[in-house]
């Protein structure tokens, strides 16, 4: 059995980044060589499709369907991204009587044997693929199928911005589901995502030691650690098509940032296998 | 990409690794033999493993003709020279081999067959190799001499670091003879019919293989459009997954009740979605 893990990039609200860093922390993986798969888990609203450019010809919605295996909706992207490992791409439908069909069409038997299938492929990606890091891109909230990736992931990356009303829901949504995972095993972080730091306004810019603080300050009101923090860039910001900045742009202060904490969760895998043994 | 079989069902019946070997496949007429070392060599094509095929009953339009039947796709590795027949059949029929290994005659055929395999090999590494099959050797030539070039062809395999399977009738020959070949091989692969039920059963079973923990019991198998698919004895199935459990399940009891599954992370797994959702989810 390969000794890969599943990460799931979650968050209270909507808008704080996770699409942006799970793509471009895949995308960071694969091109050091390691094997990657990223689904787009956010069947309410994908996005993968649009940040890819690809139509693929079956969807995490055909293998949920039980109409798809997994080998049939994968899209491998790594020749044209010119990566040593492997990227492969999982994506979601974005038409909606498809994120209509998962919202309400569907009754509870038919959802549990969708999360039945669901499981069997994540584990598929480890057997059969030898995937060292399977992405879940979910869907911000507690909802159903952002539920099921986040308790079926091994770690849960939990994405925030540090303004009050995203720390008092995301401290909420920390205590009323994340507890429940972590006292089997599930390791979790959060990833401050657009910080104060990379600003061409001096009163904005924070140094080193003041973003420490309030990391310090998140962690004690959370209850759980920070791995990093990406400062808020403009042009990433407002970019029409943003797309994997730690190709097309190694040197970026973003790609820097993604880089710090895809070795700090290299280090956290290697410590909890090392748990695991 | 993805990871498939060594062998037909090897997955299902070997734990871990398939060691680099050489197999005697035995079994009757008609129950699958040519089929399986098809698909072994085939799987070693997907797995970029150069492929060698030495045959003396089928020539090698028809041995691509039934390949592509299965859909064994080997059009690309033949191009490239990953896939290799050596053709011991075709004189026999009296027409010219289409492979530029072949034996034209029956005149020290074994010497023959040896040049040509040894043709064939050169240049690749960790080759798989079938020989389909022992049977047809010995309607050839003497039973010693049969023996003296299968031991020194499964010696190279395995000093090679390759993988090999030997075909052989069951019943065809006498126990002396079979005592002696299952000595060359490193692991027996048997085959055989069921027919007391209303439907013909096909069986394949691991009788021994040097180096690996396996499954010994008779297991079932068919044939089917895509080749030899090896089925489960058992229908227990992992309550999270739902996939066959083949080896020894993980039990846990949860909340007072008894439940397997595949792994540990299954297992696991399990108990995070039951902390959520509580009874509904079974």
């Amino acid at each position: 059995m390969s000794a890969g893990k599943a990460l799931a990039f979650h968050s209270y609200k909507g808008g704080t980044g996770k699409t942006t860093i799970a793509t471009n922390l895949a995308a960071f993986y694969a091109k050091i060589g390691m094997r990657v798969c990223l689904l787009d888990c956010d069947l309410y609203a994908p996005s993968l499709t649009t940040y890819f450019r690809k139509t693929p010809e079956s969807y995490l919605n055909n293998l949920l369907a039980g109409e798809a295996e997994i080998s049939d909706i994968l899209v491998d992207v790594s020749s044209e991204l010119g990566v040593k490992g492997k990227l492969l791409l999982g994506f979601s439908s974005p038409r909606k009587e498809d994120i209509h069909e998962i919202e309400i069409k569907h009754n509870m038997k038919w959802q549990l044997a969708a999360l039945r299938r669901f499981l069997a492929a994540k584990k598929e990606l480890f057997s059969e693929y030898k995937i060292d890091y399977v992405f879940l891109d979910t869907s911000p909230g507690i909802r159903y199928w952002s539920v099921n990736c986040i308790a079926a992931a091994d770690f849960l990356c939990l994405t925030m911005r540090i303004n009050d009303m995203d720390v008092a829901g995301t401290k909420k949504m920390v205590k009323d589901v994340y507890e429940s995972l972590t006292k089997f095993g599930s390791k979790c972080f959060i990833i401050l995502n657009k910080v104060p730091g990379a600003s061409p306004i001096q009163k904005f810019q924070e140094k080193a030691n003041e973003r420490m603080l309030w990391e310090k300050d998140i962690e004690k009101n959370i209850g759980m650690k920070v791995t990093g923090s990406i400062p808020c860039f403009c042009d990433v910001q407002f970019n029409k098509h943003e797309f994997l900045s730690v190709i097309n742009q190694p040197k970026h202060g973003f790609s820097k940032s993604l880089r710090a904490i895809a070795n700090k969760i290299n280090v956290i895998n290697q410590r909890f296998q090392v748990d695991e043994e | 990409m993805k990871a498939v079989d060594v062998f037909p069902g090897s997955r299902r019946l070997v734990k871990g690794v398939v060691p680099s070997s050489s197999l005697l496949l035995i079994g009757p007429a008609g129950v699958g033999k040519t089929i399986f070392c098809k698909q072994f060599l085939y799987n070693g094509l997907l797995m970029g493993e150069p492929c060698v095929y030495v045959t003396t009953n089928e020539s090698p339009e028809e041995i691509e003709n039934s390949m592509k039947s299965f859909s064994f796709d080997f059009e690309p590795y033949k191009d490239n020279k990953m896939f290799r027949v050596v053709d011991g059949c075709s004189w026999k029929l009296g027409g010219e081999s289409s492979s530029e290994y072949a034996v034209d005659s029956q005149h020290d055929y074994l010497t023959a067959l040896s040049i040509e395999i040894k043709k064939a090999k050169q240049n690749l590494k960790n080759i798989r190799l079938v020989l389909d099959s022992v049977s047809e050797l010995t309607s050839l030539c003497d039973h010693d001499a049969v023996l003296n070039f299968l031991q020194i062809l499964t010696a190279r395999i395995r000093t090679e670091g390759g993988k090999a399977i030997c075909t052989v009738a069951s019943g065809a020959h006498d126990d002396h003879f079979m005592n002696l070949l299952r000595l060359t091989c490193d692991g027996i692969l048997e085959m055989k019919v069921d027919d007391s039920g209303k439907e013909l059963k096909r069986l394949l079973r691991i009788f021994s293989l040097r180096g690996a923990k396996h499954k010994t019991n008779w297991t079932p198998f068919e044939i089917t459009d895509k080749g030899i698919v090896v089925k489960s004895e058992t229908e227990l199935r992992c309550v999270l997954c739902s996939k066959l459990i083949d080896w020894e399940p993980i039990t846990k009891i949860i909340d007072g009740k008894k439940y397997c599954f595949d792994t540990l992370d299954c297992a696991n797994t399990y108990k995070k979605f039951k902390s959520i959702y509580g009874n509904s989810f079974e």
